[in-house]
């Protein structure tokens, strides 16, 4: 057999083996690391990448920094070419060179075999804190890139295996608790060490030149499955429009704007048209809306497979510079998650016209990173707690969405602590941790219901930042299905509800005192299909377990609950009134008009308004699309009375809508989606 | 007197009994009936009653002195959600913790899946209540128990026909004051019903696993109860000094009483008996560090034991639920002989997790398989014979697993058949291998200095393949490969466990707290193996902490140094534990413990195998035939041996194939193998290691 020739069943055992070193590097990171974000959240990578920069093997666990790792490798190979030495270790977090947000730092370390390069592990792995304006790093209102923390361009901090000192000093130096990151670094170079003796295993029992061929077999078969996958979609291009919160209060919305377009066994996936990048958190360099884009078309098409290089050659993504989603110095990069969680809602509807049997309602869009930092009189010594509570689910064409629990394009790892961990290392009370009533989206099939969190503060005062999306625009419903409930932050101080920030879900430090109550409540999915055809018996069992109040059962599905029953007669009432109170309009396309950041208007004479309930300029309001995921639109108006029965849209919903003009397209509320009981 | 085993198993319940007057041992099979396991072990038990009687040569003089059972009944019940209707009882704020857990959906290969569906709580929203009272993380009461609310529920329990109630209140392992109370009260007020206090099923901080745990043990309880109740009074009868010990999955055995109140214990200890036979086996041919492989039809499981000691996890998984119980270290991988061999249509090979089971089965089993499995491709290769199965059909099987064979190969593109089943059975190999790096070098050891002990039907097959990949130079097959957890179950310590929670600095002030601790653990393990009969010469104590870097969030466990205790010599020990599994260690930092472990043990009382020369031979080999065996090497004519004919002590090189009730060992070439005194075949590699 010829070096370069791989029989199959060596290839099999070679990707067997190389998955089985990722998987042992994740083992020894977590069983080591300080970051509870690390060790708890699962929030890293641990690849294995090329001399090219080519994802060889990665184990699926956190699909995250897909392509923020390759692009930090191939970042190094351009500054230090030439230069890359055995025992060298390499650190990354610029977001504009491929990093995410400051707290990702990507450890690169060069695996040699007889001189020859061989491949390089490497781990990306969130810090607990790397400096800048708040407790942890990230907050809801940092504008620039300095209030992230430290920005470390790709960046030598070992040479032919000596530490370099003063470099990692001065790192550590403007970071807080150094002694814990310090900490994160060692489990960071022990994990890179593992599995250098691990590769070199390898390669001296299969010889370097078999695991390079074999290497490239496994990227053409990843390629050929992709391929073929793509080949079985009608060609054609579908899209979708996606809204992010006001970054800051006054501001509008942001928009993700997703186009794609399949041609024979390839696709590309443009978002040309999304908002430019903003003067808040809300951005992200290049790698991270790839990532997410990556994520949904990996969902549809090929889930269950191993990822590496091939999976992305039949893909190409195209993000407008200096959008938010592929921002400029100097903006702020700390929502690089909430930019990953916009781009994945933006393709999650465009795919779900192409493949509306695999589509479900949306998700709760971002991180809902919570920090609670104090001083905890018990040792006078400084707490910071750190949560990023999950939400409900999507509902799909066969089953309602789950509860409280990592989705689809998340790792399956806590988002939440032991209450008995919490009360040990902070100054906090957990007094509440429960099932979200109300909050599911309503459908045929409904949405997950999120979760309440609620802390009680011990200490003499306290810090709370929150970076959170979807607390205005909720998460939407498909195929008539309602929203979920906003993901929302409150802090009860003497028995009332206050908001800790005038922009809902931006926090940055807002000042607790003692006996406060900060409240987390995560956003329950989208639904699926009318909530009117859902069987009243399924309606009535939610009722019965307390997930779904009466009021809203006789709201959003018109059902009604009497003495633990199900009244026939006035549930039938019931839901023929609400059909007869839908308000249908016909599409009337008109010119793009000009608006502020080209949100999507949607213009309506005064009568048409009074229709839909107390409704004026400016207002968001959902057209329920046939195609899958609704619309969102901003009423715009007014409209002349003559077209009192028609809803005036730019030429471009049509794509999204896939409705022809004059056909007949249903306009409601948010509030008669789902939110909150009556 | 007697001292039987009974393992109960999916398709077969095994028992082994050693006679103490003869010192022998005998073994047999009968299949498990299912829904009916009592029967079965009844079943097993006359058998092996009138068996000894036989022997013995004097009917009715048959004494059984202990019966030592491992039953998967609990496990089972969890697994088909067969169990009681339960409650449960939690803190205020806290009754949906069952369902959110820490928000993981606790399933693998659910990332990228928008269909994924989390399984319903064991116990639905109308059985969980929030209870009133509240104490904090230092035991301290901030609320008392509300006994007027708490009464009220014991109504609603009541209305609801509950049988078992699960209570959990938040820092409950630091103090148990209020579960006690609502125990207490429950009991007063629900007769009969199974009442299950968290600090008494894992006395240690995080409520969640603390709470899966507890309810998994009220959702089995009264089912194991009736069960363990009826088997004691079946084996009571004629037999009045018998005793009967259950099997944990700590790998040591518990009293009957013991399995009645914290069954939850007994959950996932199917192959705790396995390797505790298997490190008593290497420890007797002189090996300390040993890996196990059981090989069976759906699965393998794996485990390393380092310095002759079982090494005990208390992260575990069941139903997506944490299992938070002592239990031998050990991963499974599903790559067994029934695992089914498959081309995506990429052309890629493929080789489980899917198993033909026992029924189709295999091609070979003539049952209507039609998919090959690892155990055709054995077949096809010669290593393994159909003769005892199947008698006189083989030819027409063969031609269907050869026909199987010949389409496999060609979606993957591999042009002989022989070379397409040795493909199948390395990719089963491959997985097997992996399984062991994870529990071997990935936590520190190296697979290298241990020997692999080999044993469930497909175990012996395939040993040397495996061990060829980790470059292990010696493989051991026990006796009754193919019925070794039912004498695991004879060789098993008799243990509790206890723990204590600390999350105290290791430092010389705080190390006289961690003393008083293991004290305090010592003397409860002590009362409990007194209440069970034992006395204290014959009990022994092993102590470990659970360690950690203060900051990190999960702990090594160490094992406590000698008396007297010195902060400073169990800081060496973890930062020596710690740079051996992780690479690297740092002395400089503050370190944690987080628990204080103890456990109770009294050890078995059951000598090793002998190896028998079998009566009317002159102790010579049996052939039983010569056959053609695929190797990689080519095709060889190859000696097929006997088990019980070989001489012992009297080593042959391989290739040679060794076939014995419930399972074939293959020697292959560059390996030779020697029966030993106490029956145990040694396989050696001749070579030195590639």
């Amino acid at each position: 057999m010829n070096a370069g020739d791989v029989d199959a069943i060596t290839l099999e055992l070679l990707q067997e083996t190389l998955v089985s070193v990722v998987r042992e590097m994740r083992a020894n990171l977590v069983a080591t690391a300080y970051s509870s974000i690390i060790h708890e959240a699962h929030d890293f990578s641990c690849v294995l990448v090329d001399g090219e920069g080519q994802i060889v093997a990665q184990a699926e666990d956190n699909p995250s920094h897909i392509f923020p790792v390759p692009w930090s490798v191939r970042e190094m190979l351009t500054h230090f070419e030439g230069d890359i030495h055995p025992g060298d270790v390499f650190l990354h977090n610029d977001p504009y060179t491929g990093g995410t947000h400051l707290n990702d730092i990507a450890m690169i370390f060069p695996v040699f075999v007889e001189d020859k390069l061989a491949l390089f592990p490497v781990v990306r792995a969130h810090w607990g804190d790397v400096g800048g304006t708040t407790p942890g790093s990230i907050s809801g209102k940092s504008t620039e890139i300095f209030h992230d923390g430290i920005r470390i361009p790709i960046l030598k901090v070992a040479s032919r295996g000596e530490l370099v000192r003063g470099v990692l000093d001065l790192m550590f130096a403007n970071m807080r608790v150094p002694r814990e990151r310090r900490g994160d670094f060692m489990s960071t170079w022990g994990t890179c060490k593992v599995a250098e003796r691990r590769i070199r295993e390898i390669a001296s029992k299969y010889g370097l030149a078999t695991v390079r061929a074999a290497t490239g077999r496994l990227l053409d078969r990843a390629e050929r499955r992709m391929r073929a996958r793509i080949a079985a979609l009608p060609d054609g291009e579908y899209a979708y429009e996606h809204y992010l919160d006001p970054p800051a209060s006054g501001a509008d919305p942001v928009k993700a704007c997703a186009t794609i377009k399949v041609h024979g066994d390839s696709l590309t996936v443009d978002l040309a048209g999304s908002s430019a990048q903003v003067f808040g958190p809300g951005n992200s360099g290049p790698a991270n809306a790839a990532t997410g884009v990556f994520i949904v078309l990996k969902t549809f098409l090929d889930p269950g497979q191993p990822i590496n290089h091939g999976n992305f050659r039949p893909i190409d993504v195209r993000i407008p510079e200096g959008s938010f989603l592929n921002a400029r110095y100097p903006a702020s990069c700390a929502g690089s998650s909430e930019v990953r969680n916009a781009a994945i809602s933006a393709v999650l509807g465009a795919m779900g016209q192409l493949a509306p049997e695999t589509m479900a309602g949306d998700i709760k869009g971002t991180s809902n990173h919570t920090y609670i930092a104090g001083d905890d009189p018990r040792d006078d010594e400084p707490y910071l707690f750190y949560e990023y509570p999950a939400g409900g689910t999507g509902a799909t064409a066969h089953a309602d969405g789950n509860s409280a629990v990592r989705n689809f394009a998340e790792g399956d790892f806590g988002s939440i602590q032991p209450a008995e961990a919490v009360e040990h290392t902070c100054a906090l009370l957990v007094e509440r941790c429960e099932i979200r009533a109300d909050s599911c989206g309503a459908g045929r099939y409904r949405g997950g219901f999120g979760l309440r969190r609620d802390l009680r503060v011990l200490s003499e005062t306290g810090l709370l930042s929150i970076a959170s999306d979807k607390n205005v625009v909720p998460p939407f419903g498909v195929m008539g299905g309602g929203a979920g409930a906003p993901n929302e932050f409150r802090v009860i101080r003497d028995g009332r509800e206050i908001a800790p920030s005038e922009t809902p879900g931006k926090v940055a430090g807002f000042p607790l005192r003692r006996g406060d109550v900060v409240s987390l409540r995560s956003s329950g999915g989208g639904g699926w299909g009318d909530p009117l055809d859902r069987d009243p018996d399924e309606v009535l069992a939610d009722v019965r377990d307390g997930y779904l109040t009466r009021g809203m059962a006789k709201r959003d599905y018109g059902v009604v609950v009497d003495s633990g029953r199900v009244d026939g007669p006035a549930t039938a009432a019931a839901r023929d009134a609400l059909r007869r109170g839908r308000q249908e309009f016909r599409v009337r396309y008109e010119d793009e008009p000009a608006g502020s950041a080209g949100l999507r208007r949607c213009r309506l004479a005064d009568s048409a308004m009074a229709r839909l309930s107390p409704l004026a300029p400016g207002d968001l309001v959902e057209i329920l699309s046939p195609a899958g995921a609704c619309l969102r639109a901003w009423v715009d108006g007014p409209a002349a009375e003559a077209d009192a029965g028609s809803v005036g849209l730019g030429r471009s919903a049509h794509r999204i809508l896939r409705a022809g003009e004059g056909s007949p397209v249903r306009i409601r509320t948010l509030a008669d989606g789902a939110e909150g009981p009556e | 007197m007697r001292i039987i085993g009974i393992d109960i198993g999916g398709t077969f319940t095994d028992v082994v009994v050693y006679d103490e007057a003869t010192r022998r041992i005998t073994a047999a099979k009968a299949l498990t009936r299912r829904g009916d396991e009592a029967a079965s072990v009844l079943e097993c038990l006359e058998e092996a009653a009138a068996g000894a009687a036989g022997a013995a040569g004097a009917a009715g003089a048959v004494g059984i002195e202990r019966v030592v059972h491992g039953t998967t009944i609990g496990t089972n019940a969890i697994l088909e959600r067969r169990g009681a209707r339960a409650a449960v009882l939690a803190t205020r704020g806290f009754r949906d913790l069952l369902e959110i857990g820490r928000t993981r959906r606790m399933a693998p290969n659910t990332l990228f899946d928008l269909s994924f569906r989390k399984p319903a709580p064991l116990v639905p929203r109308p059985l969980r209540f929030d209870v009133e009272e509240r104490v904090d993380a230092a035991g301290e009461v901030l609320e008392p128990l509300a006994e007027p609310a708490l009464r009220s529920i014991a109504e609603a329990l009541a209305r609801h026909e509950v049988e078992a109630v699960a209570v959990c209140y938040l820092h409950s392992y630091a103090n148990p004051a209020h579960e006690e109370a609502t125990r207490t009260l429950l009991e007063d007020a629900l007769p009969g019903v199974f009442v299950s206090p968290s600090h008494e099923v894992v006395p240690e901080y995080r409520e969640f696993e603390r709470l899966t745990t507890t309810v998994l043990n009220a959702f089995i309880g009264p089912l194991l109860d009736r069960y363990l109740e009826m088997l004691e009074n079946a084996l009571r009868r004629g037999n009045d000094e018998a005793k009967l010990y259950i099997m944990a999955s700590s790998g040591g055995v518990m009293p009957l009483a013991r399995a009645r109140r914290t069954p939850v214990q007994t959950v996932l200890s199917g192959p705790a008996g396995g390797v505790t036979a298997g490190v008593g086996a290497a420890r007797a041919a002189g090996f300390g560090g040993v890996i196990t492989c059981d090989m069976g039809g759906t699965s393998t499981d794996v485990c390393l034991v380092h310095d002759g000691q079982l090494r005990i996890t208390v992260d575990n998984l069941i139903g997506s639920m944490p299992l938070k119980v002592p239990q031998v270290d050990m991963n499974t991988v599903g790559a067994g002989g029934g695992s089914v061999a498959w081309v995506s249509p990429e052309g890629q090979i493929h080789v489980g997790p899917r198993s033909a089971g026992s029924s189709p089965g295999p091609i070979c089993y003539g049952l209507g398989g039609r998919e090959v499995t690892v155990t055709d491709a054995n077949l096809w290769l010669g290593r393994l014979a159909m003769r005892r199965r199947l008698g006189g059909r083989i030819a027409p099987t063969m031609e269907r697993v050869e026909s199987a064979i010949e389409a496999l190969a060609r979606g993957a593109g591999i042009d002989d058949t022989h070379q397409m089943a040795a493909g199948v059975v390395r990719i089963a190999v491959a997985r097997m291998v992996a399984s062991i790096r994870e529990i071997s070098m990935s936590r520190g050891y190296d697979p290298r200095e241990c020997v692999l002990m080999a044993f469930g039907g497909a175990g012996p097959m395939h040993a040397t393949t495996v061990a060829d990949e980790l470059g292990i130079d010696r493989v051991l097959v026990p006796k009754f490969p193919g019925n070794f957890s039912a004498w695991g179950l004879l060789t098993s310590e008799i243990r509790h466990d206890f723990a204590e929670t600390l999350l105290v600095g290791c430092t010389p002030d705080t190390i006289n707290r961690v003393g008083a601790s293991l004290a305090g653990l010592r003397k409860r393990a002590r009362e409990r193996l007194r209440e069970d009969g034992f006395t204290d010469a014959a009990i022994t104590c092993r102590e470990t902490l659970d360690m950690r870097y203060l900051g990190q969030a999960f702990e090594i466990p160490i094992p406590v140094p000698e008396r007297p205790l010195s902060a400073e010599a169990v800081l060496a020990e973890f930062h020596r534990t710690y740079a051996k599994l992780y690479g690297h260690a740092s002395e400089d930092q503050p370190v944690e413990i987080v628990n204080a472990r103890l456990a109770g043990i009294v050890p078995a009382r059951v000598p090793a195998p002998v190896a028998e020369a079998p009566a009317g031979n002159g102790g010579g080999a049996r052939l039983i035939e010569r056959r053609r065996v695929w190797f990689d090497e080519g095709i060889d004519d190859v000696p097929v041996h006997d088990r019980g004919y070989i001489p012992v002590d009297a080593p042959f090189r391989g290739p040679a194939v060794i076939e014995e009730t419930g399972a074939t060992t293959v020697v292959f070439p560059g390996w030779s193998c020697r029966r030993d005194e106490r029956d145990t075949l040694h396989l050696v590699r001749e070579a030195p290691s590639p």
